[in-house]
């Protein structure tokens, strides 16, 4: 059974090329297209084994998105690692208090980030 | 803003630019201003921080950008695809802008991107107080980024401190 990721990004494209990488890695994709979606999805997905998400979104952003998943006990563990263009220190230090696993600046390179999908969903 | 400042300023506006179209396979050398009558694509993103707010805006011609698109994103509907790329292109060279900034003292916040098509797209300044455009060719595609910006009376740009720039970098992964 591939393990599943929900990838939440404002963007089709960068979705598609996440989805591509993690798919061809053998992993299955569930897309959002913002933090409202996003946390719709990860409501309704139980057995999610991490989320990949954007910061800068509409509706919602990666952040409160992010604030709001870990606010659930439910999520405690569920790995979130954020992937955006930003790359302001006090952002990150927002997103690891938060309970992210990790931060990624775009452009992403495909390899390294499989790899930090295994590495966090074996973890998790 | 000094002299200094604006050249800083141009020298993180050029390389940002360069650096995001390098990334999708497409390097671009500068060129005077010189915009034909082309079916264009452009996107804007809006910034506020305290000491400068503005907007960045890269203009393109279309073909360009669906010549760049990501070869997983090539299925679909073109011209949401097209929109949807050049959005990401502007977002990811303004987020380049911005993490550089950082090391000069400026922290600033985006907004998400507004893309228009047109024919012959060009853009004009409101009353900024900074207004720095640059035009770039690729093969016989042009490329045109601009950042207007009101600037704080007094405000320019401190000497780069890298002890206070971006957390993680371009293409990196932080692991915590």
């Amino acid at each position: 059974m591939p393990k599943k990721v929900i990838v939440i990004d404002d963007s089709a494209t960068v979705r598609q090329q996440v989805a591509v990488a993690l798919i061809q890695a053998g992993f299955e994709v569930i897309e959002a297209a913002d933090g409202d979606e996003g946390v719709e999805v990860i409501g309704r997905t139980a057995d999610a084994a991490m989320v990949i998400c954007d910061v800068n979104m509409p509706r919602m952003n990666g952040l409160e998105l992010l604030e709001a998943v870990k606010k659930d006990g439910k999520n405690a563990s569920l790995p979130v690692l954020m992937l955006t263009t930003e790359g302001q220190p006090q952002l990150i230090e927002r997103a690891k208090k938060s309970g992210a696993k990790g931060w990624v600046v775009k452009p992403f390179k495909p390899e390294l980030l499989v790899a930090a999908v295994k590495k966090l969903t074996t973890l998790a | 803003m000094d002299a200094k400042s604006l050249t800083l300023l141009d020298d993180i506006i050029v390389a940002a630019c360069r650096a995001v179209f390098e990334g999708v396979g497409a390097p671009l050398e500068a060129v005077e201003t010189d915009r034909r009558d082309t079916d264009d694509i452009g996107a804007s993103i809006g910034f506020t921080g305290a000491s400068l707010r503005g907007a960045l805006v890269l203009i393109s011609s279309k073909r360009l950008i669906k010549k760049v698109l990501p070869v997983e994103a090539r299925r679909g509907e073109e011209a949401a695809k097209v929109a949807d790329w050049m959005g990401e292109l502007t977002n990811q060279t303004l987020g380049r802008i911005k993490n550089k900034l950082l090391a000069h003292g400026v922290t600033l916040e985006m907004s998400t991107p507004t893309v228009l098509f047109g024919l012959s797209l060009s853009r004009h300044g409101t009353g900024s107080s900074v207004r720095r455009e640059f035009c770039f060719r690729h093969g016989d595609e042009t490329v045109l980024v601009s950042l207007d910006a009101l600037a704080s009376p007094g405000f320019d740009l401190t000497e780069e401190d890298v002890a206070v720039g971006p957390g993680v970098v371009e293409g990196e992964i932080a692991l915590f």
